[in-house]
């Protein structure tokens, strides 16, 4: 090193800068798994700290399904649910079982984290499939990690990361079966899609989708009798998942579609909503794209979305790229097309401050974006040479600012919009009176499962609509099992109102001892104590 | 050559006698506003940016301090601040000091607020200019150049902006100069200017830091360069980079001084702390700190990317605030940019150039504020402008012999011109829709609120109407006068580039080099 006239200089050998940059290329994925671990942990524990990792509503939810299945009155997987798909819940049932794990939330957690790492590596991989460059390659990692809506989403206990890493990773082994034509890579696809399809119902889309891409392209070049061994193939494993829940549904609960048109499905709740005035979308295809489209850019900033967009129309005009490539590379767009499709059909509801009143619900959905967003970024840049540095400091620009403002649409989602359901108050007075004291709580899950979480209690000190005989029995003789009930008072849609409201000896043998705006609390009168149950004597009955 | 001389000459004369007409002000003796501090509509006073930044250079002229007194708090409300009971402007002191030299060459001749805002004109001046230089060096004609600095003062809201005493000019030529200072080789020399413009930007307005960032990059960029050697690769750094923290010291230890002598501390700037008092009629002050500052709220920074969406809407496609609607010329700006960076040996500069456009419109889209309070067109964009505006030269330049390209142009710079003109004639004081349909009065949100003022209420803020044609011309028919000769003579730089024989770009048709 010398430092000759006002320079200051240094010599490498070629040959080494050549074997650092072998080094890199071979080696990036994996620090780039170690970093985005790093990463992960720290987002989480900072989300912890906070109290944020479980604003969602949901996520508690998620929680307490988890936990059912591994404790409470009456364990077991039939408690694994109708409404929400099971791998989520399956994923939790080996950690769930620690009070910590459950608490914390980290069970739940713990799988977004590890579907925020893969995704961002399937991100990686399915550039690098491309054939694009370290920078893009990279550049697509960052857009996707240093975006706060998903760090945030990776340090809760929701399913949308699950969802976006294994359909990510379903679409990248159809880009590898497309390009390679290996049948293990077509196998390996369906394997994915089918747990996609076991986590939101947008597997079921991507599916559908995929399927049509693989009949379509594979009788355009190999005509109709391999299109049909090779779709027999795929659908069979990537079908299973769904074949699965149907059966399951069927067996549980006496109806294949009781998901669907079940008490609690997604479809009554929209028939609420629509009754209410609220469901905008349905039958309005611009007003459910506008809402959709909005969602997306929140989620990804608007500065990528539109270099995302950018980025899409140089990729499928791109000569020089495959028409596999370019047809396989439409499944990324299926996340959008599932959620404008269930937005104008009515079977999902998003709403967005401004537009849908003041208040947000929903919105994460428009996450599930991001890494399609993300790759095409990586593509742009790859592409777009002169303007490559331009845009990367742009970026980095944007996400200066927006991880220094904290701008996240689904932490507003999850704290002040309709997704967030403050019940410290009402599980905190169960907590502080029913903690140390024995006797049952009579709650309906489907109503009140983030009071149950949130109260601290486990979950066996909880009778709900999951717990057979025990159920049965509190709602007809709500005395005999339960000290406390937990309902919303003359509310019907509120099960166990509905249920020990007709019970003639209730309003004799109950006090409203605390009215919250979520639920009250009734406590048995101490004459009645005599009779009351305080232990689970039913065992496995039912 | 000679009579190219003598063209240009004549021609930069009447652009500055154009600029001239248009001055703000009304007749009185002694002139308005000289001594009165009116801030009625289409006045020099009419908005806070202008009167806090005036007040300030008052202050330090007449009283040798940097804070306001009862009279001067109340002219300036609400873009003041206050720091242990004394009240100084919330603006970065730049513009006001530049104002200092003028002030006292008007105060005397009983002209102050007059000269003082003759400074922000001489840089609108200089800024035609620097865009002119900028064309011809990306390629433009000699005729074509001058023709794009002229449309970036009468076609943009550059002209309505000169006739106050606001940051905007003096941005773009700190932002020009540095622009034409990182074209070629890096010197010791070079680099303390552009270190002095870079400083002396941020004190004119504290986001030229980030507008000017792609440019530092860049020109930082250049220090380290690499070179092959057989088996080896040389990498060497020059280490007059040191030269740029030598250029921006003065500026910056200058800077620091003023916000210790305001807000006690040398980094803390009165523009980050927001508007945190008003000044009442009597000139005291009432702290807002209750009413708008949460102490447990984490600090926010000016950009958020949550408003972008809206920002970019409001900025590039609403008839509120965007080119599309107040200057649509500057966007075939765009055209010229992209040809030119087409030719390899201009590509770096187009895309630096590029990427100041980019960053100034990325960066106001994120800003809570992207209208720019009451004001005419994209004000915040005007740097932009001039940028993109270097960019016409060389589409005119390739295009100007073509029948489908000159029309929409001819068409564009037209209306373009019109809209800037009835802005400069009238007021810079537009409300955002949601504060005009608001209004106990509603008033329009776009330039129909200043067609209204000139046709229905006769308004017109030209200093030299009011004084001589007031009583003989209507306002209406000063400004079709005063826009007509500008597209004449626009008609005329066009007819002049039509005959001049330039072949700078002929050589780069379809070579891509």
């Amino acid at each position: 090193m010398k430092t000759p006239s006002f320079t200051l200089s240094f010599t490498i050998q070629r040959s080494r800068l050549v074997a650092i940059h072998h080094w890199f290329e071979k080696h990036a994925a994996t620090l780039v798994l170690f970093l985005l671990t790093t990463f992960s942990t720290l987002g989480f524990i900072f989300y912890y700290l906070n109290g944020l990792g479980l604003a969602y509503n949901d996520a508690r939810s998620h929680l307490d399904i988890g936990r059912r299945v591994v404790e409470g009155l009456k364990p077991g997987l039939a408690q694994l649910g109708s409404v929400w798909l099971p791998l989520p819940h399956i994923l939790m049932a080996p950690t769930v079982w620690n009070d910590f794990m459950w608490h914390s939330g980290l069970a739940g957690a713990i799988q977004s984290m590890a579907s925020f790492v893969a995704t961002a590596l399937l991100i990686y991989a399915f550039l690098r499939k491309l054939g694009i460059g370290m920078l893009g390659r990279l550049l697509a990692v960052a857009v996707f990690t240093a975006n706060l809506n998903i760090l945030y989403l990776q340090s809760t206990a929701m399913t949308e990361l699950l969802l976006t890493a294994t359909m990510l990773a379903g679409v990248y082994q159809l880009l590898v079966w497309f390009t390679e034509e290996r049948i293990q890579n077509l196998i390996s696809a369906g394997l994915w899609i089918m747990l996609s399809s076991l986590v939101r119902y947008e597997g079921w889309f991507l599916l559908f989708f995929a399927s049509l891409l693989v009949i379509f392209y594979t009788w355009r070049k190999k005509g109709y009798k391999v299109t049909e061994g090779t779709y027999i193939l795929f659908a069979t494993l990537a079908g299973l998942g769904i074949a699965l829940w149907l059966l399951w549904n069927a067996l549980i609960f006496k109806d294949p579609f009781y998901f669907s048109f079940g008490p609690y499905s997604a479809r009554a709740q929209q028939e609420q909503l629509e009754q209410a005035g609220v469901l905008a979308t349905k039958g309005d295809l611009f007003l459910s794209l506008k809402i959709y489209l909005l969602a997306l850019v929140y989620n990804s900033y608007a500065f990528n979305a539109f270099l995302g967009l950018l980025g899409a129309i140089l990729f499928w005009t791109d000569k020089k790229l495959k028409t596999g490539v370019k047809v396989v590379s439409l499944l990324l767009l299926a996340p959008l097309l599932f959620n404008i499709l269930a937005l104008y059909l009515g079977h999902s509801v998003l709403f967005i401050q401004g537009v849908s009143g003041n208040t947000w619900f929903n919105v994460r959905y428009g996450a599930m974006m991001v890494p399609s967003i993300a790759i095409f970024m990586g593509y742009l840049v790859h592409r777009l040479k002169d303007l490559r540095w331009v845009l990367i400091g742009l970026f980095a620009f944007v996400t200066f600012f927006a991880l220094a403002n904290g701008d996240a649409v689904t932490i507003d989602d999850a704290r002040v919009g309709s997704s967030q359901k403050n019940v410290s108050e009402v599980s905190g007075y169960l907590n502080s009176h029913a903690k140390d004291e024995k006797g049952f709580i009579l709650i309906s899950a489907a109503s009140h499962d983030a009071i149950i979480f949130s109260s601290g209690l486990p979950m066996k000190r909880f009778i709900h609509e999951g717990t057979g005989a025990y159920w049965e029995s509190a709602t007809t003789s709500p005395d005999r099992w339960a000290r406390w009930i937990v309902a919303r008072t003359h509310d019907d849609n509120d099960l166990t109102w509905k249920a020990v409201s007709k019970v003639p000896t209730f309003f004799e043998a109950y006090t409203l001892v605390a009215k919250y705006p979520f639920a009250d609390v009734y406590e048995l009168n101490p004459e009645f104590f005599g009779n009351l149950i305080k232990e689970p004597v039913l065992g496995k009955l039912k | 050559m000679i009579k190219k001389i003598l063209f240009v000459t004549l021609y930069a004369l009447i652009c500055i006698s154009l600029v001239a007409l248009a001055v703000k002000g009304q007749k009185e003796n002694p002139l308005h506003f000289q001594t009165v501090k009116d801030t009625s509509v289409g006045g020099p006073f009419e908005s806070s940016n202008n009167t806090s930044r005036y007040a300030l250079t008052e202050a330090i002229a007449e009283d040798k301090t940097f804070f306001f007194n009862n009279p001067r708090a109340r002219f300036a409300t609400p873009d003041v601040e206050e720091y242990n009971g004394k009240i100084f402007s919330i603006f970065t002191p730049g513009v006001s000091f530049l104002g200092l030299p003028f002030y006292f060459l008007g105060k005397t001749v009983g002209l102050p607020q007059l000269l003082t805002y003759s400074s922000t004109v001489l840089l609108a001046l200089i800024n035609v200019l620097l865009i002119i230089i900028l064309a011809r060096k990306f390629g433009g004609g000699t005729y074509t150049s001058i023709l794009a600095g002229f449309l970036f003062l009468f076609g943009t809201n550059a002209l309505t902006y000169a006739l106050t005493f606001t940051q905007h000019h003096a941005s773009i030529s700190l932002i020009l100069l540095a622009l034409l200072n990182v074209m070629g080789e890096r010197t010791l020399i070079k680099n303390i200017y552009l270190g002095v413009l870079y400083s002396a930007a941020l004190l004119v307005d504290l986001p030229n830091g980030i507008l000017m960032l792609p440019i530092i990059i860049y020109a930082l960029h250049k220090h380290l360069k690499t070179k092959s050697h057989y088996e080896n690769i040389k990498f060497t750094l020059k280490l007059n980079i040191i030269g740029l923290l030598i250029g921006a010291a003065p500026f910056l230890t200058l800077f620091g001084w003023y916000n210790y002598q305001t807000t006690g501390s040398y980094i803390k700037v009165a523009q980050m702390l927001g508007r945190r008092v008003d000044v009442l009629p009597s000139g005291e002050f009432v702290s807002r700190r209750q009413l708008t500052i949460n102490e447990d709220e984490p600090v926010r920074l000016p950009f958020n990317p949550r408003n972008q969406l809206s920002g970019l809407y409001i900025l590039l496609l609403s008839d509120e605030r965007s080119w599309i609607w107040y200057s649509p010329v500057v966007l075939l700006g765009i055209v010229g940019l992209i040809l030119t960076s087409k030719r390899s040996i201009k590509r770096s500069f187009v895309i630096i150039a590029s990427s100041v456009v980019l960053t100034t419109t990325i960066a106001y889209s994120m800003f809570g504020d992207p209208w720019g309070g009451w004001a005419f067109g994209p004000r915040y964009l005007i740097p932009a402008a001039a940028v993109l505006c270097s960019g016409i030269g060389i589409a005119l330049e390739r295009y100007k012999r073509k029948v489908w390209f000159i029309i929409p142009f001819m068409m564009l710079a037209m209306y373009s011109i019109g809209v800037n003109v009835l802005g400069a004639m009238t007021t810079t004081q537009i409300p955002p829709k949601v504060e005009a349909v608001n209004l106990p009065s509603p008033i329009p949100y776009t330039y129909e609120y200043n067609w209204e003022l000139m046709t229905e209420k006769n308004l017109n803020s030209s200093l030299f109407y009011n004084l001589y044609l007031s009583d003989k011309l209507s306002s209406r028919d000063f400004a079709l006068l005063y826009a007509s000769a500008a597209f004449g003579l626009v008609m005329i730089l066009y007819l002049a580039s039509i005959f001049e024989n330039h072949a700078s770009l002929k050589n780069t048709e379809g070579k891509g080099k």
